[in-house]
């Protein structure tokens, strides 16, 4: 019970949108609970683990995140203290325009003190700068940035002194149903302990490479309903998780009974794992009856559950055709896009309802229901509409239209090579060239595929089932696929 | 007459009038042909300036919904710059249509930045077979240029196992041999092997825990512990009589024996693949004579038992888990059938074998024999054996061996690495029958080398010659970190270890593990020579030994 204070904080901020950004920039972990991370100033790797408290003060232009560490090393055989107390200020400028925003980031406050055995190292001087360049795209954030920084050390007041030198960088993205950052910073070690310029054997230099984690995922998982006489059989819970994960990669000094060995080197890895507890939420049951045994019922019971789809509780009709106003509606609802700004309109439309209506698309009027998802996704740029203004609300949906508005939600059509290139599939010249690029990052990024003719069948009109099924692959790829490429396929390599 | 004067009147005043406001030499071309290309010189809000090839200049509007498209993506108005080459096409003399060409690089993209992540399925020389994370397999060929990475340094290619991860990078969309092959380090091999009883399923934190955990250690089912937790994720996959099922249905399960593979995930451990048990177990130590893949099922060598395989099928080789497509004749294995009344499949194929080229990409060699000459950048070995298939095969003849400046060189009896100099101007391969050799007793000394092909990756030196009849191939795992022992030096003990039996043909599986002294062996790991201490725990080794003395031992 000790710790309770120390973690409400975070319970609190975890209770909320959660985006993931390990804890400082020391490569250590936390999960509600406690703090771990690897302390090298004596020359050899020491696991220091314990209280953590986290306070985070964030408005639109600026963040400040104050961490306090009191730790002792997991080894109880050794002796040893580390407090840290760190404010860190992140400067947000936004480039509207461009939907980008620059993040820049210093060191408010650092103090830290440092006790192994007999020792103490406490911090005199650090200076640190990080930059990162923030894109933010319609379904999800993306991120990636620098870091350089060095900190100066005294031991034991005029015993020697240690200077860190810190190069590194982080990558990360954040959206509804996850958020990693993935941070890879090398740190050397120059350690100078040498009595007038005669060695003792306490002097060394050394490498160590951190390479930390930070994610949260939202997974959908369907429950049996135990009961039999119940007025329904199951449904969807969603789990957010958390969890942190850091290797440590060194090259040091071996410790010997006469000191510190730098000729023979201690080269290995430490790794560290620590996970929240799951919060989870029960979503609406979905009570179809025409999507039992459907070979897209899970999908489509997974979107239900997240109130994607409006109209009849009973019928789906899984295999008319999705309307594209459908789809964009599902898209937007899915990803979470909308909501601060629909409540921001929703009160400026009360107040200016008699004087301008707004027109988005001559086909979709303001008074329309449904103005508010196009209007939405029209100024993220997830729809164009046609060159004759229209939307085409109540047109059928094609795989090309379905890709293309999938693509630019992520915002990755930029990534597609330079115009004038064909895709790998067979069907290539039936693909109409607003949708190249979205074609060819979907398959890309695993998406779409091709059939069993390697035909991407772009201007076929797409089921109700078909493009809900495209809208459960496209969440797993927010949720799993930016995990993996962000953490395991960054760590692994 | 006077009419005919008119009419040139009029068109020279027509003329002078056209050109002395600056204006467009009339052709009325675009107009009948429905479509104008050249640069464009001006634009406005509602018209832009033309200019075609042949000089002639236009001024047009737009029709209510004109399309504007560059390289042939939409785009509005604006994105055109004056100067650019367009192309327009006209209804009723205005602009319905207008594309402009910018692109000087069609289909470029930035080098590297295709990226395709897989699981290597088949090696084959310069070609691998990759099992895309997107789906599908496609085979991928090495050039020359192609740079493997595995840990952030360039590898050769001969350290790439059949079920590596791997992450290809292309320079181009349309190609496929990519420039960087970025291959995963420890991370994919397996933690363990564990058999035990289901005791707990926790489907939202993903955990399940067993009771009665047993770990195959050396060729056996060990104790483990009484209960053990492990993760469980979207990735890992479990089955029972080949058929896949949903953690949801676990809970039916509970009570049940498992087969668990499981990974490192940073310090957790991490389900891979899991078999439920359907009948009864029964294990064997055995050599798979034949594949029936037609069957799916495989004979083995001793007991002439067939055994069925399936898409769950645990096989394990090198450390990875592998398909069943992996399975080959002559694997040695600890096969754990599922069973009853002589019908039986496989729930786990372990194979213990090993070689020193991991797939037919490698060239390496280990050579042991006398060194008759040493020139600058080259050797002659004389009474030679390499090892072939884990024997050493003898010939009574001259072998050219090539050194360079990345060669390593190692002087057993004098303990350290030497340089090329040292190793060229020393005494290391004599004329044993000159008057200088016999008056300073000087004799060829001998040496156990690894090779790239004819490349020496690394050299030992030695004064006396071993016995190779006594020498033993054993493969195994570290099952700790190397100690620095009182009286024998650095060694390391090795668990799950099998020795090569010549007159079985086949790994013969130890029950044991045991001490392996490293003082007078050769270790290499990625082609250098290493010293004991860097020797890990895990460590998959490739040994020559002469009973419990390491003479070669190579890091896998």
């Amino acid at each position: 019970m000790k710790k309770l204070p120390w973690i409400l904080g975070f319970i609190i901020i975890f209770n909320q949108i959660v985006f993931a950004t390990p804890p400082e920039f020391s490569g250590g972990i936390n999960n509600e609970y406690e703090y771990k991370e690897v302390v090298f100033l004596s020359g050899e790797p020491i696991v220091f683990k314990g209280e953590f408290k986290e306070t985070v003060k964030e408005d639109e232009e600026e963040k400040k995140v104050t961490y306090r560490f009191t730790l002792e090393p997991e080894d109880s055989t050794i002796d040893g203290r580390l407090t840290r107390s760190v404010t860190i200020v992140t400067t947000y400028t936004p480039k509207t325009d461009k939907g980008q925003t620059i993040a820049d980031t210093v060191v408010d406050k650092y103090t830290e003190t440092i006790r192994i055995e007999d020792d103490t190292y406490r911090l005199e001087d650090i200076q640190f700068s990080q930059s990162n360049i923030i894109d933010n795209r319609p379904a999800s954030d993306f991120y990636s940035g620098n870091i350089k920084a060095r900190k100066y050390y005294s031991i034991n007041n005029d015993e020697g002194t240690v200077i860190i030198d810190i190069t590194g960088g982080d990558v990360g993205y954040e959206n509804f149903w996850g958020s990693t950052e993935t941070q890879k910073i090398d740190y050397i070690y120059k350690v100078d302990r040498s009595e007038d310029g005669e060695d003792n054997n306490l002097s060394w230099e050394g490498t160590v490479q951190v390479q930390v984690s930070d994610s949260t995922t939202k997974t959908l998982k369907y429950s049996d309903n135990e009961a039999n006489f119940s007025s329904f059989n199951g449904g969807y819970t969603r789990i957010s998780n958390r969890e942190m994960v850091s290797t440590y990669s060194y090259n040091l000094p071996t410790k010997t009974d006469e000191g510190l060995d730098t000729s023979i080197r201690n080269k290995d890895s430490i790794s560290l794992k620590l996970s929240m507890n799951p919060n989870i939420e029960r979503l609406i049951v979905p009570k179809f009856r025409d999507t039992v045994g459907h070979w897209a019922q899970s999908d489509i019971e997974k979107l239900y559950s997240l109130d994607v789809f409006e109209g009849s509780e009973t019928f789906f009709i899984p295999d008319t055709y999705m309307t594209r106003m459908d789809f964009v509606k599902a898209v937007v609802k899915a990803c979470n896009i909308r909501v601060e700004e629909e409540e921001t309109t929703n009160r400026t439309s009360r107040r200016s309802k008699e004087e301008v209506e707004e027109i988005i698309f001559v086909d979709v009027a303001s008074s329309d229901p449904d103005f508010q998802y196009v209007k939405d996704a029209y100024n993220k740029n997830i729809i164009t509409g046609d060159a004759d203004y229209k939307f085409r609300p109540d047109g059928k949906l094609t795989r090309a239209e379905a890709i293309t508005i999938l693509i630019r939600a992520l915002g990755f059509e930029n990534k597609a090579p330079a115009p004038g290139y064909q895709t790998s599939y067979d069907d290539d010249e039936e693909i109409p060239n607003w949708a190249r690029d979205a074609i060819y990052m979907a398959t890309e990024i695993g998406i779409v595929g091709g059939d069993e003719y390697n035909r991407i069948n772009a201007n076929k009109i797409m089921t109700r089932a078909e493009a809900s099924a495209m809208i459960v692959r496209f969440l797993n790829f927010l949720e799993k696929d930016l995990q993996k490429d962000y953490r395991e396929n960054i760590i692994y390599y | 007459m006077k009419k005919l004067n008119k009419i040139f009147i009029l068109t020279l005043i027509i003329s002078i009038l056209f050109t002395n406001i600056g204006v467009f030499a009339d052709t009325t071309t675009p107009y009948r042909q429905g479509f104008i290309e050249g640069f464009l010189i001006d634009k406005g809000e509602d018209e832009v300036i033309i200019e075609e090839y042949d000089g002639t200049k236009h001024i047009l509007t737009f029709n209510k919904y004109p399309i504007f498209s560059i390289d042939t993506i939409n785009v509005s108005l604006d994105e055109f710059q004056e100067g650019m080459e367009v192309y327009a096409t006209l209804k009723n003399g205005k602009i319905s249509y207008m594309e402009g060409f910018s692109t000087i690089s069609p289909g470029y993209i930035k080098e590297g930045s295709k990226i395709r992540t897989g699981t290597i399925k088949k090696i084959d020389r310069d070609q691998i077979i990759i099992d895309l994370d997107i789906g599908g397999e496609e085979t991928y060929f090495i050039s020359p240029s192609t740079i493997l990475v595995k840990d952030g340094e360039k590898v050769s290619f001969n350290t790439l196992y059949v079920g590596d991860r791997v992450k290809l990078h292309f320079d181009s969309i349309d190609t496929f041999t990519p420039s960087v092959i970025a291959v995963q380090g420890k991370e994919i091999e397996i933690k363990g092997l564990y058999k035990g009883e289901l005791l707990s399923v926790d489907e939202i934190g993903e955990k399940l825990i067993f009771t009665n955990v047993k770990v195959l250690n050396n060729g056996d089912w060990e104790d483990l512990s009484g209960t053990k937790i492990l993760s469980f994720s979207e990735d890992s996959s479990i089955y029972i009589g080949g058929v896949n099922i949903s953690l949801s249905k676990l809970k039916y399960y509970i009570g049940n024996t498992a087969y668990v593979v499981v990974k490192d995930f940073f310090s957790d451990e991490k389900i891979e693949r899991m078999v439920l048990k359907n009948q009864y177990e029964t294990i064997y130590l055995d050599t798979i004579e034949e594949m029936n893949w037609y069957g799916n099922s495989m004979e083995l060598s001793t007991t002439h038992k067939n055994l069925t395989f399936n898409n769950g099928t645990i096989v394990i080789k090198n450390g990875r888990l592998l398909d069943t497509y992996s399975l080959e004749e002559g694997m040695d294995a600890f096969i754990v059938g599922d069973g009853r009344n002589g019908i039986m499949s496989a729930n786990v194929v372990y194979v213990y074998n090993e070689d020193i080229n991991n797939s037919n990409i490698g060239q390496n060699y280990l050579y042991e024999g006398r060194i008759d000459a040493v020139f600058r950048y080259s050797m002659l070995l004389e009474d030679f054996a390499v090892l072939d298939e884990n024997e050493w095969k003898s010939f009574d003849d001259t072998k050219e061996l090539y050194y360079d400046e990345d060669t390593m060189i190692y002087d057993l009896e004098n303990g350290k690495i030497i340089t090329k100099e040292e190793f060229y101007y020393g005494e290391y391969g004599v004329d044993e029958d000159s008057d200088f050799a016999d008056d300073l007793d000087y004799e060829d000394w001998y040496a156990y080398i690894y090779t790239d092909g004819d490349r020496i990756s690394a050299i030992m030196l030695q004064e006396d010659r071993d016995s190779l009849l006594r020498q033993r191939i054993t493969n195994g795992v570290a099952a700790s970190n190397p100690e620095e022992h009182d009286w024998v030096g650095w060694r390391i003990n090795i668990d799950n270890a099998s020795d090569w039996s010549s007159r079985k043909d086949k790994w013969m599986q130890r029950k044991s593990s045991f001490y392996l002294n490293l003082e007078e062996a050769l270790i290499i790991k990625d082609g250098k020579i290493i010293k004991p201490y860097e020797l890990k725990a895990t460590d998959r080794l490739y040994i020559v030994r002469d009973s419990l003395d390491a003479k070669v031992v190579i890091v896998k």
